[in-house]
């Protein structure tokens, strides 16, 4: 029997689709069950998904920064 | 004016600036994302530059058994690491093999929640986001990953590489690669969680 500490253990095996068919068979029916452990799954998904638009935003290069870098390339090769 | 990578990839073979410049113009912005992850704000400028150079020092070996892109950031990861060797900044990877404590004090002998997660007021990261000290907490917290953990993130959640292609660019096993997106999460989920239930950013 699946227990709640093994769910949160293997909840991102799960996400990324690294497990087997009987283990992902294990999870659905203790979700089922387990409102707890349906409230983290979920909220775990949630925690890595804020991920994506954190920290600064880093901006295109302008295309003087480009030129610049470009002859820096060239004068080194 | 490069309608494939294989005529891109040429170009800058020939030592083309048009080549070059479509190339920083495509892939600098991502190749500053890991760098900032691997070696933090101020120097990522720096090792993305260097990383260029050996880039188009090596692109004539290019072997082409990844795309442009992967093969640029694991210049990248390579130049980051090398930096974070030198100055004694690189976690062990060994640590990895160690048990993670993190939800472990939350079971009873039983392996059950012995207090279920708290329920947030937000249905997706969005919602989650619109809140601004929440937003800045989770700022400083990725700010604060371990370089490895932030890295494996970021090419994860922003970028939408595989595990095995990230596996590819940091140069670790796949089973790593697991092990950090892992703990990384569950530094934001637990984050959030006490932020959901104290008001207060949990790295302050």
């Amino acid at each position: 029997m699946l227990s709640c500490k093994d769910v949160s253990e293997t909840v991102t095996d799960h996400l990324e689709g690294s497990t087997s068919f009987q283990d992902r068979v294990a999870l659905r029916f203790h979700l089922l069950i387990c409102k707890h452990c349906r409230r983290f799954y979920q909220q775990f998904q949630i925690a890595g998904g804020v991920s994506g638009s954190l920290g600064d935003e880093v901006s295109e290069p302008t295309d003087d920064e480009i030129d610049a870098l470009v002859r820096k390339l060239k004068a080194r090769n | 004016m490069y309608e494939s990578e294989d005529a891109l990839i040429k170009g800058l073979v020939n030592g083309e600036d048009a080549a070059f410049r479509a190339a920083i113009k495509q892939y600098q912005v991502s190749m500053i994302y890991l760098a900032r992850n691997l070696v933090g704000d101020k120097i990522a400028d720096e090792v993305v530059q260097k990383a260029w150079f050996s880039a188009m020092k090596a692109i004539p070996r290019f072997e082409k058994r990844s795309s442009l892109k992967t093969w640029l950031l694991r210049i990248v990861a390579n130049e980051g690491k090398t930096r974070l060797r030198k100055e004694n900044r690189m976690t062990s990877l060994e640590a990895l093999t160690e048990a993670d404590p993190a939800f472990a004090t939350r079971f009873d002998d039983t392996g059950h929640w012995e207090t279920g997660p708290a329920q947030w007021d937000a249905d997706s990261p969005d919602e989650l986001m619109t809140r601004d000290e929440l937003k800045a907490c989770m700022d400083q917290l990725i700010e604060a990953l371990p370089e490895m953990q932030g890295a494996t993130l970021n090419l994860r959640e922003r970028q939408g590489y595989s595990l095995k292609e990230i596996c590819n660019i940091l140069e670790v096993s796949e089973s790593n690669v697991r092990v950090l997106l892992h703990r990384a999460r569950t530094r934001l989920f637990r984050c959030i969680e006490n932020f959901e239930q104290t008001g207060d950013c949990c790295t302050s």
